[in-house]
């Protein structure tokens, strides 16, 4: 029973368009896709590379930025708490601007090729 | 993989994917396109394929998810009907034939996606329960259960459009 209803299937089975034209679409969407891999893969190595340079320069900067401090340390006065200060003077330090500023361009160096890797992987996959 | 293993690979089951997706759509440009994706999906995910299944049932299963993605949220239309393929049964009783060839279809294509895939992998590609369970990605007893219900629907449908 099984086999001739396998056998009336498979008689009365469609029978699809030509395979040549098929193979050749087929051919050109893996060629595409191999193209969009290769530039997908130099890509990743690129913002790779970016990244390790980020890293390496953040840790290079931390640590010259931390042995200036370490050196060169400001002994700052002692206030009373009840010190009114003068007129335009700020509380914020310039050294503690310079160090947001840092923080700042590193932060955005880090999140740009990070960012712009992650579109990518969202596009391919 | 590299490309021409994958697309020797491939040349071997494209009559029988093409053949499969065409029997499941009923539309034999969306079938093309279901099985263009599918090819290309599994050359994007060739590297992951591990041996351990064989490449025709890894490469059904991808095509069966790239169809059931396909056809969410969009309802299949059981007609028209490609008939284009019944007009070729040969033979001295061809309109025989045609009309059991198109009640069938017409039959198979009235069935719920899971029956319908598991009938035409089980009878039409003659696979055998293990990998149609596999491809399907449910278990074997399963795979027997839709085929049962799915043979008896199949034949009530037949037994109703003969009386009429």
């Amino acid at each position: 029973m099984e086999n001739e209803i396998k056998e009336f299937f498979r008689q009365t089975a469609p029978k699809p368009s030509d395979p040549t034209a098929f193979r050749l679409e087929l051919n050109a969407r893996l060629a595409a896709v191999e193209s969009v891999k290769a530039y997908h893969d130099r890509e990743v190595r690129r913002l790779r590379r970016i990244r390790r340079l980020t890293f390496v320069a953040g840790l290079l900067l931390g640590g010259a930025a931390a042995a200036w401090f370490i050196l060169h340390p400001v002994r700052l006065p002692e206030l009373p708490l009840d010190t009114r200060l003068p007129e335009g003077a700020s509380t914020v330090g310039a050294s503690l601007i310079s160090w947001g500023v840092a923080c700042l361009v590193v932060g955005l160096a880090i999140f740009f090729p990070l960012r712009s890797l992650r579109r990518q992987k969202k596009i391919l996959f | 993989m590299t490309r021409d293993e994958f697309i020797s690979l491939a040349a071997a089951e494209q009559e029988s994917l093409r053949r499969f997706l065409l029997s499941l759509c009923n539309d034999a440009a969306l079938a093309d396109d279901i099985a263009q994706d599918a090819l290309v999906n599994a050359y994007v995910a060739s590297a992951s394929f591990r041996g351990t299944a064989r490449f025709s049932t890894w490469l059904f299963r991808i095509a069966y998810n790239c169809f059931i993605d396909r056809m969410r949220g969009r309802r299949l239309q059981t007609a028209p009907l490609d008939t284009s393929a019944a007009r070729a049964v040969p033979g001295p009783e061809a309109a025989d034939g045609r009309f059991r060839h198109e009640d069938l279809h017409r039959a198979i294509g009235m069935l719920p996606d899971k029956e319908r895939a598991a009938l035409l992998l089980f009878y039409m590609e003659d696979k055998p329960v293990k990998e149609v369970a596999e491809i399907l990605e449910m278990p074997a007893g399963s795979v027997r259960a839709y085929l049962t219900r799915g043979r008896q629907h199949v034949k009530e449908y037949l037994e109703k459009w003969k009386t009429r």
